[in-house]
């Protein structure tokens, strides 16, 4: 067995411990309630974790609401959400906003895979620490996008579902966004052949090749650097 | 293609109203008239203004 394969067996065996180890929890404390929850408004806003605490979130019947759902929240390092099994769009005003100790974000087992914005504003604004937004986002939904990342300064990992963001917007505080990252919003800019045109803002020291600034221009879209 | 850059001028930024840059990449369609020069001191007082909730 190839090292690759070894870690891959670990990985699969670590998640059937934590599933277990889920399971077991809910044997003894009752059901998980979340599975009931429809809305996620304020739920952990303000709330003070163990340091380094990782907050997972199974709602299955989500419906609409998780505005300001770990705002201003201490210790939380990990929020994975799971559910909303009919991939509804998600309010999320101030959903994740100056939860100060926050790195990652997962989203990938939430909807058909990644978040779906309705109200994006200030969700990750001052999040310092947030590194990484696991999941596509899907910016089709999109109705407010004010300050979505302002401030989110140690972003590096996000996605965008190609060709769903039609709005301006703007990365201005994010110098540490990868390769990656950055194609995928570029990847991610619809096509505005015809329409009014918007703009991208992105951190000066973002370094763009001549091929991905004719494909900005090409849809339409304003850099601003 | 055929873009405008537009740059903004020492310790100075551009904007349109919502957001500020140094260096501005306009593709042909775009209107450039809609972009003009503030002070840092003006940015950083309409950042503020954009905070929000507290």
């Amino acid at each position: 067995m190839s090292i690759a394969e070894k870690l891959a067996v670990i990985a699969e065996n670590e998640q059937k411990v934590y599933d277990a180890g889920y399971a077991a929890g809910q044997a003894e404390g009752g059901e998980d309630v979340f599975q009931y929850a429809t809305n996620l408004d304020y739920l952990f806003n303000s709330a003070t974790f163990p340091e380094g605490y990782e907050l997972t979130i199974i709602a299955p019947n989500f419906m609409e609401n998780a505005n300001r759902l770990v705002r201003f929240a201490t210790g939380v390092k990990k929020v994975t959400l799971k559910g909303n099994t009919a991939n509804n769009t998600a309010s999320l005003q101030y959903a994740f906003n100056s939860a100060k100790s926050l790195e990652i974000v997962d989203a990938s087992e939430w909807g058909a895979g990644g978040l779906k914005p309705t109200y994006f504003n200030s969700t990750f604004a001052d999040a310092q620490a947030l590194h990484t937004i696991l999941g596509e986002i899907d910016c089709s939904a999109l109705v407010n996008v004010n300050g979505t990342f302002s401030g989110a300064i140690a972003l590096k990992e996000i996605r965008i579902k190609a060709g769903t963001l039609a709005r301006s917007f703007s990365f201005m505080n994010s110098s540490l966004l990868s390769a990656e990252s950055i194609q995928s919003i570029i990847d991610g800019l619809a096509d505005l052949t015809g329409k009014d045109t918007q703009t991208l803002t992105l951190h000066a020291n973002i370094v763009l090749t001549d091929e991905q600034k004719a494909t900005i221009s090409s849809k339409n879209w304003t850099l601003v650097q | 293609m055929d873009n405008t850059i537009l740059r903004a001028s020492d310790g100075m930024w551009l904007t349109n109203g919502e957001t500020f840059g140094k260096t501005v990449t306009l593709p042909p369609a775009a209107d450039a008239s809609v972009w003009y020069e503030i002070t840092d001191e003006e940015k950083q007082r309409r950042e503020a203004l954009k905070g929000g909730e507290t």
